[in-house]
Protein backbone atom coordinates (compact mmCIF):
# COMPACT_ATOMS: atom_id res chain seq x y z
CA UNK A 1 0.00 0.00 0.00
CA UNK A 2 1.55 3.04 -1.26
CA UNK A 3 1.38 6.57 0.83
CA UNK A 4 -1.57 7.88 -1.55
CA UNK A 5 -3.41 4.42 -1.09
CA UNK A 6 -3.14 4.59 2.78
CA UNK A 7 -4.20 8.31 2.87
CA UNK A 8 -7.34 6.85 1.03
CA UNK A 9 -7.93 4.34 3.15
CA UNK A 10 -7.45 6.31 5.88
CA UNK A 11 -9.82 8.94 4.81
CA UNK A 12 -12.95 6.24 3.95
CA UNK A 13 -12.04 4.55 7.23
CA UNK A 14 -12.20 7.63 8.97
CA UNK A 15 -15.41 8.28 7.87
CA UNK A 16 -16.90 4.89 9.39
CA UNK A 17 -16.16 2.62 6.24
CA UNK A 18 -15.95 -0.97 7.40
CA UNK A 19 -14.23 -2.14 4.53
CA UNK A 20 -11.60 0.52 4.51
CA UNK A 21 -10.64 -0.28 8.05
CA UNK A 22 -10.26 -3.81 6.98
CA UNK A 23 -7.76 -3.71 4.68
CA UNK A 24 -6.01 -0.94 7.56
CA UNK A 25 -6.28 -4.22 9.88
CA UNK A 26 -4.85 -7.10 7.33
CA UNK A 27 -2.11 -4.29 6.03
CA UNK A 28 -0.76 -3.21 9.95
CA UNK A 29 -1.65 -6.55 11.76
CA UNK A 30 1.80 -8.52 10.79
CA UNK A 31 4.03 -5.77 11.13
CA UNK A 32 2.14 -4.95 14.72
CA UNK A 33 2.20 -8.37 15.81
CA UNK A 34 5.86 -8.69 15.00
CA UNK A 35 6.71 -5.76 17.05
CA UNK A 36 4.84 -7.18 20.02
CA UNK A 37 6.03 -10.13 20.02
CA UNK A 38 9.48 -8.68 19.91
CA UNK A 39 8.89 -6.69 22.72
CA UNK A 40 6.71 -8.83 25.20
CA UNK A 41 7.86 -12.50 24.24
CA UNK A 42 4.58 -14.14 24.36
CA UNK A 43 2.38 -15.05 21.69
CA UNK A 44 -0.99 -14.38 23.73
CA UNK A 45 0.07 -11.23 25.18
CA UNK A 46 1.09 -9.95 21.84
CA UNK A 47 -1.77 -11.14 20.07
CA UNK A 48 -3.75 -8.79 22.86
CA UNK A 49 -1.53 -5.69 22.27
CA UNK A 50 -2.17 -5.57 18.78
CA UNK A 51 -6.27 -6.23 19.17
CA UNK A 52 -6.36 -3.73 21.74
CA UNK A 53 -4.31 -1.32 19.94
CA UNK A 54 -6.59 -1.60 17.04
CA UNK A 55 -9.35 -0.93 19.17
CA UNK A 56 -7.99 2.03 20.24
CA UNK A 57 -6.89 3.06 16.63
CA UNK A 58 -10.57 2.61 15.70
CA UNK A 59 -12.17 4.46 18.04
CA UNK A 60 -9.40 7.33 17.83
CA UNK A 61 -9.31 7.27 13.74
CA UNK A 62 -11.84 10.34 13.89
CA UNK A 63 -9.21 12.63 15.89
CA UNK A 64 -6.25 11.45 13.60
CA UNK A 65 -5.30 14.74 11.98
CA UNK A 66 -5.21 14.13 8.05
CA UNK A 67 -2.10 15.46 7.14
CA UNK A 68 -0.16 13.71 10.18
CA UNK A 69 2.21 10.40 9.59
CA UNK A 70 0.16 7.27 10.30
CA UNK A 71 2.77 4.84 11.24
CA UNK A 72 3.93 6.67 14.42
CA UNK A 73 0.68 7.54 15.57
CA UNK A 74 0.06 3.97 15.26
CA UNK A 75 2.91 2.18 16.66
CA UNK A 76 2.62 5.12 19.76
CA UNK A 77 -0.31 3.30 20.22
CA UNK A 78 1.14 -0.19 20.06
CA UNK A 79 4.17 1.13 22.28
CA UNK A 80 2.05 2.30 24.89
CA UNK A 81 -0.21 -1.15 24.84
CA UNK A 82 3.09 -2.78 24.92
CA UNK A 83 4.45 -0.82 28.02
CA UNK A 84 1.34 -1.34 30.00
CA UNK A 85 1.90 -4.60 29.41
CA UNK A 86 5.78 -4.97 30.72
CA UNK A 87 4.37 -2.88 33.56
CA UNK A 88 1.89 -5.58 34.78
CA UNK A 89 3.92 -8.32 33.86
CA UNK A 90 6.21 -6.93 36.27
CA UNK A 91 3.49 -5.94 38.70
CA UNK A 92 2.47 -9.48 38.68
CA UNK A 93 6.31 -10.98 39.14
CA UNK A 94 7.01 -8.93 42.08
CA UNK A 95 3.39 -10.12 43.51
CA UNK A 96 4.82 -13.80 43.30
CA UNK A 97 8.47 -13.68 44.03
CA UNK A 98 7.89 -15.79 47.30
CA UNK A 99 5.40 -17.68 45.89
CA UNK A 100 6.38 -21.14 44.62
CA UNK A 101 5.27 -20.82 41.03
CA UNK A 102 7.79 -20.12 38.73
CA UNK A 103 7.02 -17.23 36.04
CA UNK A 104 8.80 -17.34 32.78
CA UNK A 105 6.65 -16.21 29.56
CA UNK A 106 9.49 -16.16 27.76
CA UNK A 107 10.03 -19.99 28.28
CA UNK A 108 6.94 -21.02 26.91
CA UNK A 109 6.56 -19.08 23.77
CA UNK A 110 10.13 -20.42 21.86
CA UNK A 111 7.89 -21.83 19.64
CA UNK A 112 7.66 -18.53 17.68
CA UNK A 113 11.97 -18.40 18.12
CA UNK A 114 12.95 -19.92 14.58
CA UNK A 115 15.10 -23.33 15.17
CA UNK A 116 18.06 -21.98 13.90
CA UNK A 117 21.47 -21.51 17.02
CA UNK A 118 21.93 -18.27 15.46
CA UNK A 119 18.35 -16.95 15.37
CA UNK A 120 17.73 -18.21 19.04
CA UNK A 121 20.92 -16.58 20.89
CA UNK A 122 20.20 -13.02 18.55
CA UNK A 123 16.30 -13.23 20.23
CA UNK A 124 18.01 -14.18 23.89
CA UNK A 125 20.42 -11.22 23.14
CA UNK A 126 17.38 -9.14 22.31
CA UNK A 127 15.34 -10.61 25.56
CA UNK A 128 18.27 -9.40 27.76
CA UNK A 129 17.91 -5.83 26.62
CA UNK A 130 15.81 -3.16 29.30
CA UNK A 131 12.84 -3.03 27.04
CA UNK A 132 13.49 0.92 26.23
CA UNK A 133 16.47 -0.23 24.40
CA UNK A 134 14.67 -3.14 22.54
CA UNK A 135 12.11 -0.90 21.52
CA UNK A 136 14.68 1.42 20.57
CA UNK A 137 16.30 -0.98 18.88
CA UNK A 138 13.31 -2.49 16.83
CA UNK A 139 11.74 0.92 15.90
CA UNK A 140 15.11 1.69 13.96
CA UNK A 141 16.43 -1.58 12.52
CA UNK A 142 13.99 -3.45 12.01
CA UNK A 143 10.99 -1.31 11.45
CA UNK A 144 13.58 1.04 9.94
CA UNK A 145 11.64 4.24 11.31
CA UNK A 146 13.73 7.48 11.58
CA UNK A 147 14.61 9.40 14.43
CA UNK A 148 12.16 11.82 14.12
CA UNK A 149 8.94 8.91 14.35
CA UNK A 150 10.62 7.39 17.21
CA UNK A 151 10.45 10.62 19.26
CA UNK A 152 6.83 10.39 17.99
CA UNK A 153 6.55 6.90 18.81
CA UNK A 154 8.26 6.83 22.08
CA UNK A 155 7.97 10.57 23.57
CA UNK A 156 11.20 10.35 24.04
CA UNK A 157 13.90 12.64 22.67
CA UNK A 158 16.44 12.30 19.79
CA UNK A 159 19.40 12.05 21.15
CA UNK A 160 17.96 9.76 24.39
CA UNK A 161 16.61 7.41 21.92
CA UNK A 162 20.05 7.36 19.47
CA UNK A 163 21.41 7.01 22.93
CA UNK A 164 19.18 3.48 23.67
CA UNK A 165 20.20 2.57 20.04
CA UNK A 166 23.90 3.07 20.54
CA UNK A 167 23.67 0.57 23.98
CA UNK A 168 21.47 -2.21 22.44
CA UNK A 169 23.88 -2.27 19.30
CA UNK A 170 26.77 -2.37 22.19
CA UNK A 171 24.99 -5.17 24.25
CA UNK A 172 24.49 -7.18 20.97
CA UNK A 173 27.78 -7.03 19.76
CA UNK A 174 29.10 -8.59 23.08
CA UNK A 175 26.53 -11.12 23.25
CA UNK A 176 27.03 -12.05 19.36
CA UNK A 177 30.13 -10.92 17.83
CA UNK A 178 32.86 -13.94 20.12
CA UNK A 179 30.64 -16.54 19.15
CA UNK A 180 30.15 -15.07 15.22
CA UNK A 181 33.93 -14.78 15.05
CA UNK A 182 34.63 -18.45 16.48
CA UNK A 183 32.58 -19.65 13.39
CA UNK A 184 29.88 -21.36 16.15
CA UNK A 185 26.56 -20.84 14.03
CA UNK A 186 28.27 -21.89 10.60
CA UNK A 187 27.71 -25.33 9.31
CA UNK B 1 17.94 -20.75 8.10
CA UNK B 2 20.58 -20.69 5.40
CA UNK B 3 19.37 -17.08 4.85
CA UNK B 4 19.88 -15.56 8.50
CA UNK B 5 23.97 -16.21 7.48
CA UNK B 6 23.33 -14.45 4.55
CA UNK B 7 25.86 -11.65 5.15
CA UNK B 8 28.70 -14.21 5.60
CA UNK B 9 29.24 -14.44 2.26
CA UNK B 10 32.35 -12.83 0.40
CA UNK B 11 31.36 -9.17 -0.70
CA UNK B 12 30.20 -8.33 2.74
CA UNK B 13 33.46 -9.54 4.19
CA UNK B 14 35.09 -5.65 3.73
CA UNK B 15 31.86 -4.00 5.85
CA UNK B 16 32.58 -3.45 9.27
CA UNK B 17 31.84 -5.96 12.11
CA UNK B 18 29.03 -4.17 13.13
CA UNK B 19 26.96 -3.81 10.32
CA UNK B 20 27.49 -7.36 9.54
CA UNK B 21 26.72 -8.00 13.06
CA UNK B 22 23.32 -5.68 12.20
CA UNK B 23 22.65 -7.31 9.28
CA UNK B 24 22.63 -10.94 10.67
CA UNK B 25 20.40 -9.56 13.41
CA UNK B 26 18.10 -7.72 10.95
CA UNK B 27 17.81 -10.76 8.92
CA UNK B 28 16.98 -13.03 11.91
CA UNK B 29 14.02 -10.17 13.24
CA UNK B 30 12.62 -9.00 10.04
CA UNK B 31 10.44 -11.65 8.74
CA UNK B 32 7.16 -10.96 9.34
CA UNK B 33 5.30 -14.03 12.23
CA UNK B 34 2.40 -16.55 11.23
CA UNK B 35 -0.90 -14.70 11.35
CA UNK B 36 -4.11 -16.15 12.73
CA UNK B 37 -6.60 -14.91 10.05
CA UNK B 38 -9.41 -15.80 13.31
CA UNK B 39 -7.39 -12.94 15.10
CA UNK B 40 -7.80 -10.36 12.58
CA UNK B 41 -11.88 -11.72 12.58
CA UNK B 42 -11.79 -10.62 16.09
CA UNK B 43 -10.12 -7.03 15.75
CA UNK B 44 -13.14 -6.93 13.16
CA UNK B 45 -15.91 -8.29 14.89
CA UNK B 46 -14.84 -6.45 17.92
CA UNK B 47 -14.89 -2.86 16.44
CA UNK B 48 -18.34 -3.78 13.94
CA UNK B 49 -20.79 -2.54 16.57
CA UNK B 50 -18.53 -0.37 18.54
CA UNK B 51 -20.44 2.77 19.24
CA UNK B 52 -19.34 5.19 21.93
CA UNK B 53 -21.39 6.63 24.65
CA UNK B 54 -19.95 11.04 25.27
CA UNK B 55 -18.71 9.72 28.90
CA UNK B 56 -16.62 6.57 26.95
CA UNK B 57 -15.17 8.78 24.34
CA UNK B 58 -14.68 11.43 27.42
CA UNK B 59 -12.97 8.37 29.33
CA UNK B 60 -11.19 7.16 26.45
CA UNK B 61 -9.43 10.20 25.75
CA UNK B 62 -8.81 10.57 29.62
CA UNK B 63 -7.02 7.06 29.53
CA UNK B 64 -5.05 8.48 26.60
CA UNK B 65 -3.93 11.54 28.07
CA UNK B 66 -2.88 9.31 30.80
CA UNK B 67 -0.83 6.79 29.01
CA UNK B 68 0.64 9.53 27.33
CA UNK B 69 1.98 11.32 30.55
CA UNK B 70 3.16 8.11 32.19
CA UNK B 71 4.95 7.03 29.37
CA UNK B 72 6.58 10.32 27.88
CA UNK B 73 7.39 12.19 30.50
CA UNK B 74 10.38 11.25 33.32
CA UNK B 75 9.38 10.96 36.58
CA UNK B 76 11.07 14.00 37.55
CA UNK B 77 8.67 15.98 35.18
CA UNK B 78 6.27 14.28 36.60
CA UNK B 79 6.30 14.98 40.23
CA UNK B 80 6.90 18.75 39.04
CA UNK B 81 3.90 18.66 37.35
CA UNK B 82 1.38 17.16 39.85
CA UNK B 83 3.46 19.87 42.53
CA UNK B 84 2.68 22.73 39.98
CA UNK B 85 -0.63 21.28 39.58
CA UNK B 86 -1.71 20.67 43.53
CA UNK B 87 -0.42 24.15 43.77
CA UNK B 88 -2.52 25.85 40.98
CA UNK B 89 -5.30 24.39 42.66
CA UNK B 90 -4.80 25.09 46.37
CA UNK B 91 -4.10 28.73 44.92
CA UNK B 92 -7.61 29.01 43.17
CA UNK B 93 -9.57 26.72 45.93
CA UNK B 94 -8.38 29.85 48.92
CA UNK B 95 -9.21 32.52 46.10
CA UNK B 96 -12.86 30.95 46.17
CA UNK B 97 -13.04 29.97 49.56
CA UNK B 98 -12.01 33.23 51.02
CA UNK B 99 -14.56 35.03 48.59
CA UNK B 100 -17.04 37.62 50.64
CA UNK B 101 -20.51 35.08 50.89
CA UNK B 102 -22.29 37.94 50.35
CA UNK B 103 -22.90 37.78 46.46
CA UNK B 104 -24.55 41.29 46.51
CA UNK B 105 -21.95 42.69 48.11
CA UNK B 106 -20.04 44.86 45.52
CA UNK B 107 -17.06 43.19 44.10
CA UNK B 108 -13.72 45.25 45.03
CA UNK B 109 -11.54 46.08 42.01
CA UNK B 110 -7.58 45.80 41.47
CA UNK B 111 -7.09 49.19 42.44
CA UNK B 112 -9.16 48.98 45.30
CA UNK B 113 -7.39 46.25 46.70
CA UNK B 114 -4.24 47.46 45.94
CA UNK B 115 -5.01 50.93 47.84
CA UNK B 116 -6.10 48.73 50.97
CA UNK B 117 -3.46 45.81 51.80
CA UNK B 118 -4.29 43.76 54.44
CA UNK B 119 -8.34 44.34 53.88
CA UNK B 120 -10.40 41.06 53.51
CA UNK B 121 -10.53 41.85 49.74
CA UNK B 122 -7.45 40.98 49.19
CA UNK B 123 -7.91 37.46 50.22
CA UNK B 124 -10.29 37.43 46.88
CA UNK B 125 -7.15 38.35 44.53
CA UNK B 126 -5.75 34.77 43.15
CA UNK B 127 -9.52 34.32 41.87
CA UNK B 128 -9.77 37.70 40.24
CA UNK B 129 -6.90 37.13 38.64
CA UNK B 130 -7.34 34.11 37.02
CA UNK B 131 -10.64 35.18 35.93
CA UNK B 132 -8.95 38.53 33.99
CA UNK B 133 -6.56 35.82 32.61
CA UNK B 134 -9.11 34.33 30.91
CA UNK B 135 -11.02 37.16 30.26
CA UNK B 136 -6.91 38.24 28.35
CA UNK B 137 -7.07 34.61 26.22
CA UNK B 138 -10.41 35.38 24.10
CA UNK B 139 -8.91 38.78 23.00
CA UNK B 140 -7.96 38.28 19.52
CA UNK B 141 -5.79 39.79 16.89
CA UNK B 142 -6.23 40.41 13.47
CA UNK B 143 -3.30 38.79 11.91
CA UNK B 144 -2.46 39.01 7.82
CA UNK B 145 -0.83 36.06 5.79
CA UNK B 146 0.99 36.88 2.83
CA UNK B 147 2.70 34.59 0.34
CA UNK B 148 3.80 36.18 -2.84
CA UNK B 149 2.62 34.20 -6.06
CA UNK B 150 6.05 33.61 -7.56
CA UNK B 151 7.51 31.67 -5.09
CA UNK B 152 4.94 29.56 -5.67
CA UNK B 153 4.31 29.38 -9.82
CA UNK B 154 2.34 26.10 -9.98
CA UNK B 155 -0.04 26.73 -7.09
CA UNK B 156 -3.66 26.16 -8.01
CA UNK B 157 -4.66 26.35 -3.66
CA UNK B 158 -2.78 27.57 -0.90
CA UNK B 159 -3.97 27.47 2.57
CA UNK B 160 -2.75 28.40 5.71
CA UNK B 161 -2.63 25.70 8.66
CA UNK B 162 -1.11 26.27 11.94
CA UNK B 163 -2.03 25.10 16.25
CA UNK B 164 -4.92 27.89 15.43
CA UNK B 165 -7.12 25.90 13.74
CA UNK B 166 -5.84 22.36 14.33
CA UNK B 167 -3.68 22.05 11.28
CA UNK B 168 -6.95 21.67 9.38
CA UNK B 169 -5.61 22.27 5.40
CA UNK B 170 -9.49 23.17 4.85
CA UNK B 171 -9.39 25.69 7.63
CA UNK B 172 -7.92 28.98 6.00
CA UNK B 173 -7.93 28.83 2.65
CA UNK B 174 -6.04 32.02 0.77
CA UNK B 175 -6.54 33.94 -1.48
CA UNK B 176 -5.26 35.44 -4.82
CA UNK B 177 -5.19 39.11 -5.42
CA UNK B 178 -2.41 40.86 -7.69
CA UNK B 179 0.38 37.80 -7.45
CA UNK B 180 -0.16 37.88 -3.59
CA UNK B 181 -1.46 34.85 -1.82
CA UNK B 182 -3.37 35.92 1.41
CA UNK B 183 -5.63 35.76 4.08
CA UNK B 184 -6.60 37.38 7.58
CA UNK B 185 -7.40 35.48 10.82
CA UNK B 186 -7.85 36.67 14.32
CA UNK B 187 -5.68 34.91 16.21
CA UNK B 188 -4.88 35.02 20.34
CA UNK B 189 -1.83 37.36 21.72
CA UNK B 190 0.67 34.29 22.16
CA UNK B 191 3.62 31.98 19.92
CA UNK B 192 1.99 30.36 17.05
CA UNK B 193 3.56 27.79 15.11
CA UNK B 194 2.42 27.75 10.99
CA UNK B 195 2.95 26.62 7.33
CA UNK B 196 1.83 27.25 4.23
CA UNK B 197 -0.04 24.21 2.58
CA UNK B 198 0.25 24.95 -1.50
CA UNK B 199 -2.06 22.49 -3.42
CA UNK B 200 -3.21 20.63 -0.53
CA UNK B 201 -0.33 18.66 -0.43
CA UNK B 202 3.22 20.34 -0.33
CA UNK B 203 3.87 22.43 2.70
CA UNK B 204 6.28 25.15 3.04
CA UNK B 205 8.00 27.67 5.72
CA UNK B 206 6.47 31.19 5.19
CA UNK B 207 10.03 32.75 3.67
CA UNK B 208 9.33 35.80 5.57
CA UNK B 209 9.34 34.60 9.41
CA UNK B 210 11.10 33.03 11.60
CA UNK B 211 11.62 29.15 11.51
CA UNK B 212 9.76 26.62 14.11
CA UNK B 213 12.42 24.72 15.68
CA UNK B 214 9.68 22.73 17.02
CA UNK B 215 8.24 22.09 13.48
CA UNK B 216 5.40 19.48 13.95
CA UNK B 217 6.44 15.95 12.71
CA UNK B 218 9.69 17.55 10.69
CA UNK B 219 7.58 19.03 8.49
CA UNK B 220 8.66 22.76 7.79
CA UNK B 221 6.81 25.61 10.23
CA UNK B 222 7.29 29.33 10.99
CA UNK B 223 6.68 31.44 14.25
CA UNK B 224 4.58 34.27 14.91
CA UNK B 225 4.33 36.31 17.75
CA UNK B 226 0.63 37.96 18.21
CA UNK B 227 1.28 40.90 20.55
CA UNK B 228 -1.84 41.71 22.66
CA UNK B 229 -3.76 44.44 21.40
Amino acid sequence: MNAAHLHLVLQQARRGDRTAFAQLVEQYYPRALRFALQMLRSREDAEEAVQDTFVRVHDHLAGFREDAPFDPWFFRILGNRCRTMLAKRKRHRDFIEYGDVPYDAAASERADVPDDDFAREVHRALDALPPEQREAFLLRHVNEMDYEEMTIVTGAKGSTLRMRVKRAVDALRDTLQAPLRAGVFHE
Amino acid sequence: MSDHRAPHNGHTESLPDDEIMLAQVKAVLSPLPTVNRQQIAQILAATQHRRRTPWQRVSGRLEQALEWWRFSMPPLARGASLAAAALTIGFVARGYISQPRDSSAPMPDATSMAAAPGSPATMAAPALAVNRAAEAVVQQVPVQFLLDARDIPAAANVSVVGDFNEWSVSAAPLTLDNGVWSTTLPLAPGRHVYAFVVNGERWLADPRAPQATDADFGRPGSVIIVQAP
